[in-house]
C-alpha cells in the first residue's frame, strides 16, 4: 500500500519486497475541502449570506456546518503547532503533505510499524533500515572477497585485521547492537524495563503501574505550515497553551514574536511586530510563494537549505528543487544583514560551490528565492519597481496605513516581492 | 618553449574528482612519441602490498618521462605574427598556415589579427610564433605580455580549457551587430511569408482572444459574486483567503492564494558604478562548427562569465539585471579557483510558468 523511498542504488534489489503505491489514493492536494453542492444554489447562497446577513437562510448554514476544522496547539517553545487528533494529522499528511510525526522520520508512521501483523507493508523508516543492513552485508562480502583474492596473489601480505568484525556473521540492526528492546512497541512493561536495568527504581508507582503505556504520536507542524493552513485555507484553528482560540490576527503576531525572540533576546533590537524583516514574514512569503502554484513544501534542513519543493509529493518523486531564502533590503541596497538566514552562501564561492555540491549529491537543483523587503507598507501597492512612493501623502498617514498594513496579514504580504534565481552545476565536457 | 605538451593537458584534470596519481596505470603505451596515457582502475585503499607499490612507481615513471618529452613541430605548418601592446593589444598574423582561422581571428582590412587568448593558445599548441621587436618569443615572456588589462590568468583558463574541450569560443560582439535571442513573442510577430495564412492567423487569434476574455468575463462575475468581502471587515475579523467550500476546483484554490508577485529586475546597474561581472565568452558547440560563420556566429550555446574565487563573490540580485537582459535568461559562470574550473549555470527562473501536476 505505501511506496517508501527507494534510491537509485539498491533499486535492482527491490523486486523481492513487493510494494504497493499508494499514488491512487493521494487525489487531494489541499486539506481545505471543495465545494460539492450545485454550483447555481451555491452562488445564490453566498450572495445572500454576504449580502443580507441579516435573512434566515437555512442553505448557509449548511454550508457552514458541513466544514471540517482541525485543532492545533501553539507550543511557542518549540516554535510550532501540535496536532494530536489521529483523523486530523491522516488528512493533513494525505492532503498536502503537511507537518512530521514527531516519532517517525517524516510521515507519521508510529504506530504502523508497531502493529505486528503478517505480510505487513514496510514503513519508510524500515525499508531504509533494511537497505543499510543489505549495505553492510554486501561491503562486508567484498572486502572478504578481495582480501582472499590478494592474498593468494601476493606472498608476503600482512594479515588482513578487520576491525569491525566483532564475529558475527549476521549484520544485527543497531537496535539490536545496542541492547535495546524495539522502541517500537506499543506497550512497553514494567518487566521490561527492568530486564535493562536492574538497578531501575519504579519511584512513581502511580504512573508505573503493570499496564501497558500506548505511545500516542503527535504530528508537528512548522509556524508556517500552520499558518497557511489557518490563514490560507481556513481549515485549521490553533489553541494557545490556555487552550483559548487564536484568531489569525492572534496567530500572526504569535509566530512572528516567536521567530525572534529564541534566537537572539536582545532588548534593544526592535519589538519583532515592527520588523518589516521579520524572520517569519520572509520565510512565510516563500512558503505561501511555492505552495500556491501547486508545490509540496517541505523543511531543507536535511540538504542544508531552507526548503524543498516536491511537484506532487514525497510519496511520489523525489524533490527536484532545494530553496534558500535571501532577504532583499531595497531601502540600502542590501548591505543588511539578517542573522536568520544565510547570506553567508552569496559571501563567497567556496560556500556557494559547498551548497550547490549537496545538491547535485541528492540530484536537486539549487533556487535563491530573493525576497524584496519593501521600504514601507504604506498604501497604495505599487507595481511598478521603483524606490520611491508615488502618491505623496502626509507622513502621519502614511504611517497609519504602514502599522495598519502591519497588522493585517493579507495586506502586508502582498507588499512582498519574490525573485527566483536556479543554480545547477554544469560540466561543459559532458554537454558537448 | 615550454614543453609541456598539449595532449597531456587534454587528459589530466578531471573536473570531478580528486586527481589521483594512481590512475596512470601503463597500459599499452603506445611506442614512441606521441603516445597519450590511458587511465586506469583506482585501487580501493592502500593496503601495503609490494605490488601495489610496483604499479605506483611506475605509474609515477610513466607520468613523468611522458611530461619531459619534447614537443617539436614541422617549419612549414608554422604560422607567425606580430605582436601589438597597448593600447591595440592584438597580434597581426604574417604567415598563415592551416585551417585554425576558420573560428578564430578577426579580419581588419584583409589582414587577420588575434586577440591575446587566441594568440596565446596558438603559441601553446606549437601552431604560432609570435614576434615582438622582431625577436620570436618564448612562452614564459608571452604569458607576462599578454595577460594583461581585458585578459586575466583566470579568463585565459577558463578560454583554454572550452578550447580543447573542442568548443568554439569569441569575445562577446559589440550590441549592434549582435543577433540575441528572440523570445517567443518576438518570433509570433515575425515576418509574414505568406498573406494568406497570415489572415487566417489573425482572424483565429481574434477569435481566441475574444473567447478568452469572454469566459474571463464570465468567470470573474462569478468570482465577484461568491466572494467574501475582506475589506469590510474590522481588524479582528481577518478571514482566510480562501475560504471553506468557497471554490469549485482546486485550481480555483491556488489560483486564489497567488497573492505574491514577482519580481523584475530592472536595475540597469549595480550601485551605479560597474558591475564586476560582464559576459566574457560566448561559446559555440563543437557540432555547430561547420555552421558557424564568422560574420553571423548566431545565438551562443553558453554566455560565460569569469569570477575568481579567491577575489570575488557570487553576484549580487542587482548584478543579474546587467547579464540576464536582451532576453538572455541563463548565464554560465566559470569559477576559477587555482587550477580548478568549476561551472555553474544561473538561469532566471519565473516559477510561475512551470507546470506543476497537481496530483
Amino acid at each position: 500500500m505505501r511506496n517508501g523511498k527507494m534510491s537509485s542504488q539498491s533499486s535492482t534489489k527491490k523486486e523481492n519486497i513487493k510494494l504497493n503505491t499508494r499514488k491512487s489514493s493521494v487525489t487531494i492536494p489541499l486539506p481545505n475541502s471543495v465545494s460539492k453542492t450545485s454550483f447555481l444554489t451555491n452562488i445564490f447562497t453566498t450572495f445572500l449570506a454576504n449580502r443580507f446577513p441579516f435573512l434566515p437562510y437555512y442553505y448557509a448554514n449548511n454550508i457552514q456546518r458541513s466544514c471540517v476544522k482541525t485543532q492545533g496547539s501553539f507550543d511557542a517553545n518549540s516554535n510550532s503547532v501540535i496536532v494530536s487528533e489521529k483523523q486530523a494529522i491522516h488528512r493533513l499528511w494525505m492532503q498536502g503533505f503537511f507537518g512530521k510525526g514527531n516519532l517517525s522520520r517524516s510521515e507519521p508512521t508510529f504506530e504502523w510499524r508497531n502493529e505486528k501483523k503478517e505480510n505487513q507493508p514496510l514503513s519508510a523508516e524500515q525499508i531504509t533500515q533494511n537497505r543499510r543492513i543489505a549495505r553492510v552485508r554486501r561491503k562486508k562480502n567484498k572486502k572478504n572477497a578481495s582480501a582472499s583474492a590478494s592474498i593468494t596473489n601476493n606472498e608476503d601480505r600482512k594479515e588482513i585485521v578487520d576491525v569491525n568484525d566483532k564475529g558475527n556473521t549476521e549484520p544485527t540492526s543497531l537496535i539490536d547492537t545496542l541492547g535495546l528492546p524495539d522502541i517500537a512497541s506499543t506497550s512497553v512493561s514494567i518487566e521490561q524495563i527492568k530486564e535493562i536495568d536492574e538497578n531501575y527504581k519504579d519511584d512513581d508507582d502511580n504512573i508505573m503501574q503493570n499496564q501497558a503505556i500506548s505511545i500516542q504520536e503527535h504530528l508537528q507542524l512548522t509556524t508556517e505550515e500552520a499558518f497557511f493552513l489557518c490563514f490560507g485555507l481556513g481549515c485549521l484553528e490553533v489553541y494557545d497553551a490556555n487552550d483559548n482560540l487564536m484568531t489569525t490576527l492572534d496567530c500572526w503576531n504569535a509566530f512572528r514574536t516567536s521567530s525572534v525572540s529564541n534566537i537572539t533576546p536582545n532588548a534593544l533590537q526592535d519589538s519583532p511586530l515592527t520588523q518589516l524583516d521579520n524572520p517569519f514574514i520572509l520565510r512565510y512569503v516563500v512558503y505561501h510563494y511555492f505552495r500556491s502554484l501547486g508545490w509540496v513544501v517541505r523543511g531543507g534542513m536535511k540538504f542544508g537549505c531552507d526548503y524543498v519543493l516536491y511537484e506532487k509529493g514525497p510519496e511520489y518523486k523525489h524533490a527536484e528543487y532545494c530553496v534558500i531564502v535571501l532577504p532583499y533590503y531595497l531601502s540600502t541596497n542590501n548591505s543588511m544583514n539578517n542573522n536568520h538566514f544565510r547570506h553567508n552562501v552569496m559571501t563567497s564561492w567556496q560556500l556557494m560551490s559547498n551548497l550547490s555540491r549537496v545538491c547535485v549529491q541528492v540530484k536537486k537543483s539549487l533556487v535563491l528565492c530573493y525576497v524584496i523587503i519593501p521600504l514601507s507598507l504604506s498604501d497604495p501597492i505599487s507595481n511598478s519597481q521603483s524606490h520611491e512612493q508615488i502618491q505623496p501623502s502626509t507622513s502621519s498617514d502614511n504611517d497609519q496605513h504602514h502599522n495598519n498594513n502591519l497588522n493585517n496579514p493579507f495586506k502586508c504580504i502582498k507588499h512582498y516581492k519574490v525573485k527566483e534565481v536556479v543554480i545547477k552545476r554544469c560540466m561543459p565536457e559532458r554537454v558537448k | 618553449m615550454d614543453e609541456v605538451s598539449e595532449n597531456c593537458e587534454e587528459t589530466t584534470v578531471d573536473q570531478e574528482g580528486d586527481f589521483d596519481i594512481l590512475t596512470f596505470a601503463t597500459k599499452e603505451r603506445k611506442s614512441g612519441v606521441g603516445g597519450i596515457l590511458k587511465r586506469g582502475v583506482k585501487d580501493f585503499e592502500p593496503d601495503g602490498s609490494n605490488r601495489q607499490n610496483e604499479l605506483l612507481t611506475e605509474s609515477l615513471n610513466a607520468l613523468q618521462d611522458f611530461l619531459q618529452e619534447e614537443r617539436s613541430g614541422s617549419s612549414r605548418q608554422i604560422c607567425k605574427a606580430t605582436w601589438h601592446p597597448a593600447p591595440i593589444n592584438k597580434a597581426h598574423i604574417t604567415t598563415i598556415h592551416g585551417n585554425h582561422f576558420h573560428n578564430m581571428g578577426h579580419t581588419i582590412k584583409g589582414e587577420i589579427w588575434l586577440y591575446p587568448e587566441e594568440a596565446l593558445l596558438l603559441m601553446e599548441r606549437g601552431a604560432l610564433v609570435i614576434d615582438y621587436d622582431d625577436v620570436p618569443m618564448s612562452i614564459q615572456h608571452a604569458y607576462t605580455m599578454l595577460i594583461r588589462e581585458w585578459l586575466t590568468l583566470e579568463k585565459y583558463q577558463v578560454y583554454a580549457y572550452l578550447k580543447r574541450i573542442g568548443y568554439t569560443v569569441i569575445r562577446p560582439l559589440p550590441q549592434d551587430s549582435l543577433q540575441t535571442s528572440t523570445s517567443p513573442q518576438e518570433k509570433l510577430q515575425g515576418t509574414i511569408i505568406n498573406p494568406l495564412s497570415s489572415y487566417t492567423a489573425l482572424l483565429l487569434s481574434r477569435i481566441t482572444f475574444i473567447s478568452t476574455s469572454f469566459s474571463r468575463l464570465i468567470s470573474n462575475f462569478f468570482n465577484f459574486l461568491s466572494r467574501s468581502d475582506l475589506h469590510d471587515l474590522h481588524e479582528e475579523e481577518i478571514n482566510s483567503i480562501v475560504t471553506s467550500e468557497s471554490c469549485y476546483t482546486y485550481e480555483q484554490v491556488f489560483t486564489k492564494l497567488q497573492i505574491i508577485q514577482r519580481y523584475d529586475i530592472d536595475l540597469p546597474t549595480y550601485n551605479g558604478q560597474e558591475s564586476p561581472y560582464n559576459i566574457d565568452f560566448h561559446v559555440y558547440k563543437p557540432s555547430d562548427s561547420n555552421k558557424y560563420k564568422k560574420k553571423n556566429p548566431g545565438v551562443p550555446f553558453f554566455r560565460v562569465v569569469v569570477a575568481c574565487a579567491e577575489s570575488n563573490q557570487p553576484p549580487a540580485l542587482s548584478m543579474f539585471g546587467n547579464l540576464f537582459k536582451d532576453g538572455n535568461s541563463s548565464v554560465l559562470f566559470a569559477v576559477v579557483d587555482g587550477a580548478n574550473i568549476s561551472f555553474l549555470e544561473f538561469k532566471d527562473m519565473n516559477f510561475k510558468n512551470v507546470n506543476v501536476k497537481i496530483v
